[in-house]
């Protein structure tokens, strides 16, 4: 159950998405993200669909994967779609009741869906060709003139890795626990609400010492190698563009300005 | 009375770029009141092939038999067999949770669906054939020792009374005078009650001592199984796998060596002894 976060889920191929600096790639999804909202005519989607299929099929990685994330906006989506489609526009093609569905409702529950949808896997595609690492590295980065407001860029920075770090490893440990309950003859599946909820105890408690546990040995072995926040501390493997970032930045220039002349059409 | 596996094979994350073979194709019998040492580099594949022995991990291909039944089978009861196979993972101790030792204790009994009493019976039953007497039962099982955690979580298998005992590294972390005594119990355990065991290990001493059969994982696959003095007959691949052989076999073979003519299948200390006084005898 606790296997279908894609969160931080890094799927190890090797591919020339995957050899993208964080930073392109971060920069790439946030282009791809604004640029589904710059148009909303017909060949404007048309070009985000092949953009992403391009991007897809570069990856390496197994549509499957990247759909997985759908399953959690899936409610969100039908819920916006649905509104979209009986409360907005004027020219009613069906009507059942008070329910009316328009042309122009239809239109644009059409286009909100796909929005979503590619909202999702464009965002799927970054975090599955980036480890979590490498994603909060180029997050710094990027984000590193916030240093100038007096914004701790490091230590979010920190903080989030570290967090990225623990959910593989608490999903481990609750996996282990879990099993090790189960052998005891443990029955999670069984019962009402009620049952259900007060046969987490034994997997909550030792989950919690757990982390407490992990959370501490960590804090010590930070110290222990004298960490003191960002200042001064240095990278063993600096970020640093190549001539693919170029040219990826240049076909991102391309594709935002004809996503923007879409509009015009 | 025994386990069966057959062609038992599992990958994980199959058809995935994460996918790799954790056991291929193993097939052996675990016989009834046997105390069988699994053995295996890390990564070999012995967790995962245990965690089928009490139904935890389903096998991509092949079975498992208790007493001639197909565990996966439909509708085969696997709670009831968790009660019969116990089996107490590495760091057992990190499962415990309840506020005192006596109520973590009786979480097995209780989910087998015992009432109150009997549970609290089988508890104190279990604690005390482990050395916790009664001053532990109303402690919290976080404030023990390393060792005394490690025993009280063996407990909670125990007292579901199982015919089959299967310890995952029950030694690991343990100081040596603890470790001793883990192994000793579970020596115990074998000889007074009848109970089956499997030892996991990567340790060929600890095996070499206990194991009437020893059983040799590598790459997923298994390797032999056989008596200890067959297995270390095979010294050479065993030292491939990443395993070593026992302290004294390494002695034996290097006295071998050396042109004092003893027999290189010694496993124990004793067999050393009497090999020893024996070509001592003959010179």
């Amino acid at each position: 159950m606790l296997r279908d976060i894609t969160l931080g889920q890094y799927y190890p191929v090797d591919s020339c998405i995957h050899r993208l600096d964080p930073r392109t790639k971060l920069f790439g999804t946030f282009v791809f993200l604004v640029s589904l909202f710059v148009t909303s005519s017909i060949p404007g989607y048309l070009l985000a669909t092949l953009a992403l299929i391009c991007c897809i099929r570069l990856s390496r990685v197994p549509f499957s994967f990247m759909t997985r994330g759908l399953k959690a906006v899936f409610i969100l989506l039908l819920i916006s779609v649905s509104f979209n489609m009986f409360f907005t526009g004027e020219t009613v093609i069906f009507r059942l009741g008070f329910l009316r569905i328009t042309k122009e409702g239809l239109k644009l529950a059409g286009f909100m869906a796909l929005r979503l949808v590619y909202l999702v896997i464009g965002s799927s595609v970054m975090t599955l060709t980036t480890t979590p690492t490498q994603l909060t590295d180029g997050l710094e980065k990027s984000l590193g003139f916030l240093n100038r407001f007096k914004v701790p860029v490091h230590d979010i920075a920190m903080m989030m890795s570290i967090a990225l770090r623990f959910i593989p490893i608490l999903t481990d440990e609750t996996d282990k626990i879990i099993r090790a309950q189960k052998a005891r003859g443990a029955d999670f599946e069984s019962g009402n609400l009620i049952r259900r909820a007060k046969a987490m105890v034994p997997i909550l408690v030792p989950l919690f010492i757990a982390a407490f546990r992990r959370a501490s040995d960590l804090a010590l072995a930070m110290e222990a190698r004298c960490y003191h926040g960002g200042a001064g501390r240095t990278k063993m493997k600096p970020l640093k563009y190549a001539r693919r970032d170029r040219i990826a930045y240049v076909i991102m220039t391309a594709y935002f300005i004809l996503m923007f002349a879409t509009r015009f059409i | 009375m025994s386990i069966e596996l057959k062609n038992l094979t599992h990958i994980y994350n199959q058809g995935t770029a994460m996918e790799s073979v954790a056991v291929r194709n193993v097939s052996c019998t675990i016989d009834d009141g046997s105390f069988v040492g699994l053995i295996g580099h890390t990564g070999s594949g012995k967790s995962t092939l245990i965690q089928h022995l009490n139904g935890l991990e389903v096998p991509t291909s092949g079975t498992v038999l208790y007493n001639g039944e197909d565990i996966f089978a439909q509708g085969y009861d696997l709670k009831h067999l968790r009660g019969k196979v116990g089996l107490v993972f590495q760091y057992p101790e990190y499962q415990l949770f309840e506020e005192t030792v006596l109520k973590d204790v009786c979480f097995g009994p209780k989910n087998m669906g015992l009432s109150q009493e009997e549970c609290e019976d089988r508890a104190r039953k279990a604690l005390s054939s482990l050395g916790l007497d009664e001053s532990y039962y109303g402690r919290s099982p976080f404030e023990l020792s390393g060792g005394e955690k490690r025993r009280a979580a063996l407990a909670g298998i125990l007292a579901m009374e199982p015919e089959v005992l299967v310890l995952d590294e029950p030694t690991a972390g343990l100081d040596p005078e603890a470790r001793q005594e883990m192994l000793d119990l579970v020596k115990k355990l074998h000889d007074e009650r009848g109970i089956t065991v499997v030892l996991v290990s990567h340790s060929m001493d600890d095996v070499a001592e206990y194991a009437d059969k020893i059983l040799v994982m590598n790459n997923a696959e298994l390797k032999f199984y056989d008596t200890p003095k067959e297995v270390f007959k095979h010294s050479k691949e065993l030292i491939g796998f990443g395993l070593s052989i026992p302290e004294i076999t390494k002695i034996a073979h290097e006295l071998n060596a050396a042109g004092i003519d003893i027999p290189t299948d010694i496993s124990t200390m004793e067999e050393a002894t009497e090999a020893i006084l024996k070509y001592f005898k003959k010179a």
